[in-house]
């Protein structure tokens, strides 16, 4: 019997699963192939990418507008959903995160040694921290998709419920980040605040966060990033960022329509990856200048 | 400030046994020793931040044990601390950082409007605490963009607008070349006389301790080994203490015999 450490016995089982859920689901590169005349149209697709649509491929009603003026129209409505789900998210991220982190009640942070005090300490803020991070769970546990499903089916296609739906799960992983960052920001400054007989409110907001902050402006760049290809995606539902007018020429078999489209998408998310990255890196230098 | 036969335990570990020592007000005294003798705990206890397992602390002839939370807040807000590691906050400018010094006696909302929009005589009176320690130009320059001694004058600051009745300095020339360890040493003194505090500094360099301040009490394995005026230290002693400290400057800052 061969000994293993705990390690390779972690590793091992993770390539038998990996393994194993290949064969379950009858994994076979020949079935691609052969599948249903399968490579023919995907041939006949991906020759598509070489020349995108510049023009309709049928007739459309008078007075459409050209599809590049339309590509960049659900380009826009696509960087409004995302803008609008992202200050959402913000804003219950920032909420949240408040909720989600131990900063503002831990012990080593708590000068003043009240009945009050000890009171939030032990029961209060431990009891809003817990549910606080359920709360998180269940929003970050559904996906962006579900979620618009379930609202859809809730309100019906309405600007909002894409907003919504994209802004619960990604305002959940914002506070918990939040949350994080702000709790393991160096303690040093919050401890000599505290030692001046400063509240752990003020220790929180004056002695923390301020520190954190370049770290949650990057982080959520970051998550606005995932937003834009979200609110792209959520076009399928009827919303008419381009995932609508990429599902409806699939559908239609126009295939250079659909890499006209997803051309101009690419042109978006590589836009603000590009901006973003910029700010990021600048903001990180920002933090990282020392005489 | 008055300590009363206390020990400090950290566990198995004991950092003072057994020490009662007298600051009177306005005095200035320099805490010497290797470093691990006992010396930041000792300091910690003058403000609350360290609590003894026996034996009591009276700041001003009240026992800091028996004081309620909101008077021992007071007693933190009257005790400016200067910490080894400076603690500042480094992304935030020197302003705000030097108000966060007065927070013991502002309100949340009061603190955010320092930080955030400081009034005009705020603003007055951080420029008149950092014209004390010679750095005023640098105001609303950002923290980490200063000088290491800059940063400390910055923490000195901060202290001193805490409006204080006693400084506490951990090792304020630990990592300082000797040329500017006496500018900040003078520095330190010259405050202290001008405002009337009273100032504890600790130090692991003697030759420095014996020439700024009147009284110099030696801290070894968590006693006191002798409290005294510079020139009554006799010539054993003072090899003692010496050989000591440099030992563990030599042993990469670990003492020797301590905390056995």
């Amino acid at each position: 019997m061969i000994r293993l450490s705990r390690r390779r016995w972690v590793i091992i089982t993770i390539l038998i699963a990996g393994l194993w859920s290949c064969v379950a689901l009858d994994l076979n590169p020949a079935g691609l192939a052969i599948g249903a005349g399968g490579l023919g149209l995907a041939g006949e697709f991906f020759t598509h990418a070489l020349h995108p649509a510049l023009q309709y491929e049928s007739a459309v009603p008078a007075g459409t507008i050209p599809i590049l003026l339309r590509s960049l129209q659900a380009a826009w409505w696509t960087l409004i959903f995302a803008t609008t789900a992202i200050s959402l998210a913000v804003a219950i991220g920032m909420l949240l995160g408040f909720t989600a982190s131990t900063a503002w009640w831990s012990e080593d942070l708590t000068a003043r040694d009240t009945t009050w005090r000890r009171i939030i300490t032990a029961y209060l803020a431990p009891a809003i921290y817990g549910s606080t991070r359920i709360l998180i769970n269940l929003m970050r546990s559904i996906h962006e998709l579900l979620w618009a499903v379930l609202l859809l089916a809730a309100f019906g296609i309405h600007h909002m419920g894409a907003a919504i739906a994209i802004a619960i799960p990604c305002g959940g992983t914002l506070a918990k980040i939040f949350a994080e960052m702000i709790d393991e920001t160096p303690r040093d400054a919050a401890l000599a605040m505290r030692d001046a007989g400063a509240t752990p409110l003020q220790i929180y907001f004056i002695g923390l966060l301020p520190r954190a902050l370049p770290d949650i402006a990057a982080y959520t760049l970051y998550r606005f990033e995932c937003a834009l290809r979200t609110s792209a995606v959520l076009g399928f539902f009827g919303f008419p960022t381009l995932g609508f007018y990429i599902a409806a020429s699939f559908e239609n078999l126009h295939y250079a329509e659909v890499w006209t489209y997803l051309y101009v998408l690419f042109g978006l998310v590589a836009l603000v990856d590009w901006w973003s990255g910029k700010l990021r890196r600048n903001m990180l230098l920002w933090t990282q200048t020392t005489a | 400030m008055l300590l009363r036969n206390v020990s400090v335990r950290y566990g198995a570990l004991t950092a003072l046994d057994s020490v009662s020592l007298e600051v009177q007000a306005g005095e200035a005294i320099a805490l010497v020793g290797p470093s691990g003798a006992g010396k930041t705990t000792l300091l910690k206890l003058f403000n609350g931040a360290v609590r003894p397992s026996t034996g009591e602390v009276s700041v001003d002839g009240r026992i800091l044990a028996a004081l309620s939370p909101a008077e021992l807040q007071q007693v933190r807000a009257d005790t400016g601390f200067i910490y080894q590691d400076l603690n500042l906050i480094p992304n935030l400018r020197v302003i705000q950082n030097i108000v966060t010094g007065r927070f013991g006696r502002r309100s949340l909302f009061g603190s955010a409007v320092d930080v955030l929009l400081p009034s005009r005589s705020t603003a007055r009176a951080v420029y008149r605490v950092l014209e004390q320690v010679g750095i005023e130009e640098k105001l609303y320059l950002r923290t980490d963009m200063l000088s290491g001694g800059q940063q400390q004058r910055v923490a000195i600051a901060r202290a001193l607008y805490q409006q204080p009745r006693a400084l506490l300095c951990d090792e304020p020339v630990a990592s300082v070349d000797p040329l500017r360890a006496r500018a900040v040493l003078a520095l330190l003194k010259k405050l202290s006389e001008d405002n009337g505090l009273t100032l504890c500094v600790s130090l692991h360099h003697l030759e420095l301790a014996k020439e700024f301040f009147p009284r110099l009490v030696a801290v070894r394995n968590g006693r006191i080994l002798f409290d005294k005026k510079p020139d009554a230290i006799t010539d054993q002693e003072y090899t003692e203490i010496y050989r000591l400290t440099h030992a563990a400057e030599n042993n990469n800052g670990e003492p020797e015999n301590t905390h056995q």
